[in-house]
């Protein structure tokens, strides 16, 4: 008896295999993924970055190449082009999707919920939106910094988002929260190819992709982007900016600032009708460019106001813009609901197009500034003085 | 009861020993009272058996009157500070053995045993297995009065207590249990003599022998006991309030009992610095890990749960992967093995092919096993660190006793992915726990937990006042003057 169940044990261990067995080499690891529309069609491209070994160069370095399927729905796709790949499509590690915006305009629904459903699938991925260009066109551009393309999005997308503020990361599980949840609609960031791109393939090696504009969903829809100074507003009021370079004049010249630890408060007033938006920061000389007293108190006071001004305007043209395209991203729905809950309930349904315009809000913003950097005046100064 | 014939004693003796060449025999006779010795020659010296015995005869005994009592005569005038009676046959064969020179004297029914031993063994030589960069160089040998003198000479407390037994039907191997006897636990000492007393075996060759039957019925790769061949650690552990079983003919000694902590530990961590050796420690627990986990792990991860890697790395494994045609656990069982292989053979091999050894190690199991894709690098790369990791410890047994836990971390990550590795891993960590020599946890002091001086990490010697307080009755390893 005991012979028996020793050999019973022993031959389990052949019959490894069986369940979420996966040899890494029979893998296709999609580490990029494109949606365009096609034909009423969807058309997927998938990246696959270990497609076989690039023999000339090195010995580990991934090659990546391209598979496309069509389908009425994302899984029918993803069947096709698992028709034409040798190996086992493997989602877990997308890093990235990008959805053409003749797409997003229709409706995002369709694909979201296999995205979402789908075990297999990691959900940290981030979605950007392709602006005027294919999406698959943008996946198919090689950037020569790095192995794979998939990753250059990813980079391109974090570090503008975090350093300039001109864009927004969105990780796919805050778009589909943000699309879900009550008074509240999401957004995406986008991206364009820098170039036009013909079928040539030289064409599409040399140009490159560029962070563009933050796009502004309602419900599943794409209705309108932002202008370059709405999206870095914002990214403000989302708090997803850490340092942000800021440019004001003076005395004839410019000033380059680097503001740091932006925070901003959102709060209702009794009367519902008006929001008080409280940012603060701290700002960091970089570049001085006129001629300017900067040991004087009174100057860098009136740098600050400058600096204040200037944000003040990139938050109130962000919310005048979405006022404009009737969709409350910036959760002013969420906070009603929050401190007033009946309330919010008998406006819901008309909170995007009716009540959300006529919000006020009252923006007050400080700024800091508390350091010159290195030097104490500034080279013009210097040389006037002379 | 011996005989009082001479010629019937010779007799006797050389047919028990089926007329063996090394026995010698010689009748003198003196005052016409016949004396007869007999001795074994491959273990004896001729050359003090002259001293001794032949030039005391010529000289001495041959001028004197002899009294009628030639016996006592002889027995307490002989130069030799180690004269016996010997009463019975199997006595004197003993002896014999031992290298000493029995005397008869005709009408006698007894006899004198001088002992006329010749040195068999190497001198005290440098500790091979256990090598250290700091610290005392010299190790026990085969030599058992060396081995006791090795011990001696460091710890002259009075208190230092041998207690001697044969063990072994046919070799009468003398087993000596060394201890101290005001800090070791008496309770200890008497279950081991129990256990000593028990065995029942033709033969005792090495302290081996002894140590499986001192650890009969448990059910563990782990060694219970610590065998060194350091006389410092011996003395080390002697003062922690252990024993110490020095075997005849063994260069190496055991020490009882020996816990977890003390195979992560090294004599030479004592000689050190601590803030220095704590590092020390802590590679040598992270080792500990890696060579019982990181094959599993690494099977577990690529196999089943892919998402836990970075994208970059995955891409990089998926890659090096191309074209391996065996299932990962294969190719790691095969690398896990022909290491072993490998290892194997470099310590049987004589030290001039050992050369070989390391090109067929380095060439054909690394870099061309990897050129002719059977595996892929990285399985390398995890198998010469697991390797490498286990061979910290200085325990053989330990290092071998890790090796099984091992093939078990894997075969169940091969089966069951990150789920099968968790399951093992707890059941390893249940079965560490569970071990346990005369009522003390191997796990002491990490499980049951309580603070101790010198567990994984090791305070300054002149802070470490209190030893293990379930091994000792005697607590205090500073003086009291210290404690402040």
């Amino acid at each position: 008896m005991k012979h028996k169940i020793i050999i019973i044990i022993l031959m389990l261990f052949l019959v490894t295999g069986c369940w979420d067995y996966n040899e890494l080499n029979k893998l296709a690891i999609v580490t990029g993924m494109a949606i365009d529309k096609e034909d009423d069609q969807l058309k997927v491209s998938i990246l696959i970055s270990n497609s076989k070994k690039n023999e000339s160069i090195n010995n580990e370095e991934a090659d990546t190449v391209i598979y496309t399927g069509k389908g009425d729905s994302l899984p029918e796709a993803l069947k096709e082009i698992s028709l034409t790949s040798p190996k086992k499509l493997y989602l877990g590690h997308l890093s990235v999707i990008i959805v053409s915006d003749v797409l997003a305009k229709e409706g995002l629904s369709n694909i979201s919920d296999y995205l979402l459903r789908e075990p297999e699938t990691i959900k940290s991925f981030y979605m950007i939106l392709s602006k005027d260009t294919k999406a698959h066109d943008i996946l198919s551009i090689l950037s020569p910094l790095e192995d794979f393309p998939s990753q250059t999005i990813y980079k391109n997308i974090t570090t503008s988002s975090d350093s300039t503020g001109l864009s927004l990361a969105v990780p796919y599980t805050d778009f589909i929260i943000d699309m879900l949840a009550t008074g509240k609609n999401s957004i995406l960031p986008s991206i364009v190819a820098n170039k036009n791109i013909s079928d040539d393939d030289k064409d599409i090696k040399s140009s490159s992709l560029k962070i563009s504009n933050i796009g502004v969903f309602k419900n599943d829809k794409l209705v309108g982007y932002l202008s370059n100074k709405a999206s870095r507003g914002v990214s403000i009021l989302k708090k997803s900016v850490n340092q942000m370079s800021l440019e004001v004049s003076c005395n004839g010249g410019k000033v380059v600032t680097n503001i740091k630890s932006l925070n901003s408060k959102l709060k209702i007033k009794k009367d519902k009708k008006n929001i008080d938006i409280n940012v603060t920061g701290t700002a960091y000389l970089k570049n001085a460019s006129c001629n300017l007293d900067l040991n004087d108190t009174n100057n860098i006071n009136k740098l600050e106001r400058k600096i204040e001004d200037s944000l003040k305007m990139m938050i109130l043209n962000s919310i005048s813009e979405t006022k404009k395209l009737k969709s409350d991203v910036l959760g002013y729905g969420e906070l009603m609901y929050k401190y007033n809950y009946e309330y919010f309930n008998k406006v819901k349904n008309s909170w995007d197009d009716k009540i959300y315009p006529t919000i006020n809000s009252n923006v007050n913003v400080n700024i800091k500034l508390i350091s010159n950097g290195s030097i104490d005046k500034t080279i013009k100064e210097v040389i006037s003085e002379k | 009861m011996l005989d009082k014939n001479i010629d019937d004693i010779i007799k006797y003796i050389t047919n028990l020993n089926g007329n063996s060449t090394d026995i010698v025999n010689r009748i003198i006779t003196i005052k016409k009272k016949r004396i007869c010795y007999i001795y074994l020659e491959s273990v004896s010296s001729d050359d003090k058996i002259s001293d001794f015995f032949m030039k005391y005869i010529s000289n001495n005994i041959c001028n004197k009157i002899m009294l009628n009592n030639l016996f006592n005569e002889l027995k307490n005038t002989i130069p030799n500070s180690h004269i016996t009676t010997c009463n019975t046959y199997d006595e004197v064969f003993y002896k014999l053995a031992s290298g000493y020179t029995c005397i008869f004297v005709d009408n006698e029914t007894k006899a004198i045993a001088i002992e006329t031993r010749t040195t068999l063994d190497r001198g005290v030589s440098e500790a091979t297995s256990e090598a250290i960069v700091r610290g005392p160089k010299d190790s026990f040998t085969e030599n058992h009065q060396k081995n006791l003198g090795l011990i001696r000479k460091r710890i002259k407390d009075p208190n230092l207590f041998f207690k001697d037994l044969t063990v072994g039907r046919r070799t009468k191997t003398k087993v000596t249990i060394t201890y101290i006897n005001d800090i070791c636990n008496e309770q200890m000492i008497k279950k081991i003599e129990k256990q000593l007393n028990e065995i029942d075996i033709d033969g005792i060759l090495d302290s081996g022998y002894i140590r499986e039957f001192l650890t009969k019925g448990e059910k563990t790769t782990f060694p219970r006991l610590i065998s060194s061949e350091r006389p410092d650690l011996a003395c080390i552990s002697l003062l922690e309030g252990k024993a110490v079983l020095l075997v005849e003919n063994t260069p190496f000694c055991l020490i009882i009992p020996g816990l977890f902590i003390d195979f992560l530990h090294s004599p030479e961590d004592n000689y050190q610095k601590a803030v220095n050796i704590n590092l020390t420690r802590i590679l040598r627990l992270l080792s500990f890990f890696i060579t019982i986990l990181l094959p599993g792990l690494y099977v577990a991860l690529t196999t089943f749960n892919q998402e836990i890697i970075p994208d970059e790395l995955l891409i990089s494994l998926a890659v090096q992967r191309d074209g391996v045609p065996f299932p990962t656990f294969i190719e790691m069982l095969i690398m896990i093995i022909s290491f072993e292989i490998l290892r194997e053979s470099d310590i049987r091999i004589p030290n001039a092919s050992g050369a070989a050894i390391g090109i067929v190690g380095a060439l054909v199991l690394g870099d061309a096993a990897v050129t002719a894709g059977i595996v892929s690098p990285i399985v390398i790369i995890i198998i010469g660190l697991t390797s490498i990791s286990g061979l910290l410890f200085t325990d053989i047994d330990f290092v071998n006793g890790l090796r099984w836990w091992r093939i078990i971390f894997l075969f169940a990550s091969a089966l069951l992915g990150i789920i099968g590795f968790l399951a093992c891993l707890l059941i390893f960590i249940t079965k560490l726990c569970s071990l346990e020599y005369d009522g003390i946890p191997y796990l002491t002091p990490l499980s049951p937990y309580y603070k101790h001086d010198d567990a994984i990490l090791r305070k300054p010697r002149f802070k470490m006042f209190k030893r293990l307080s379930n091994l000792t009755k005697n607590h205090n390893r500073l003086g009291d003057k210290n404690e402040t």
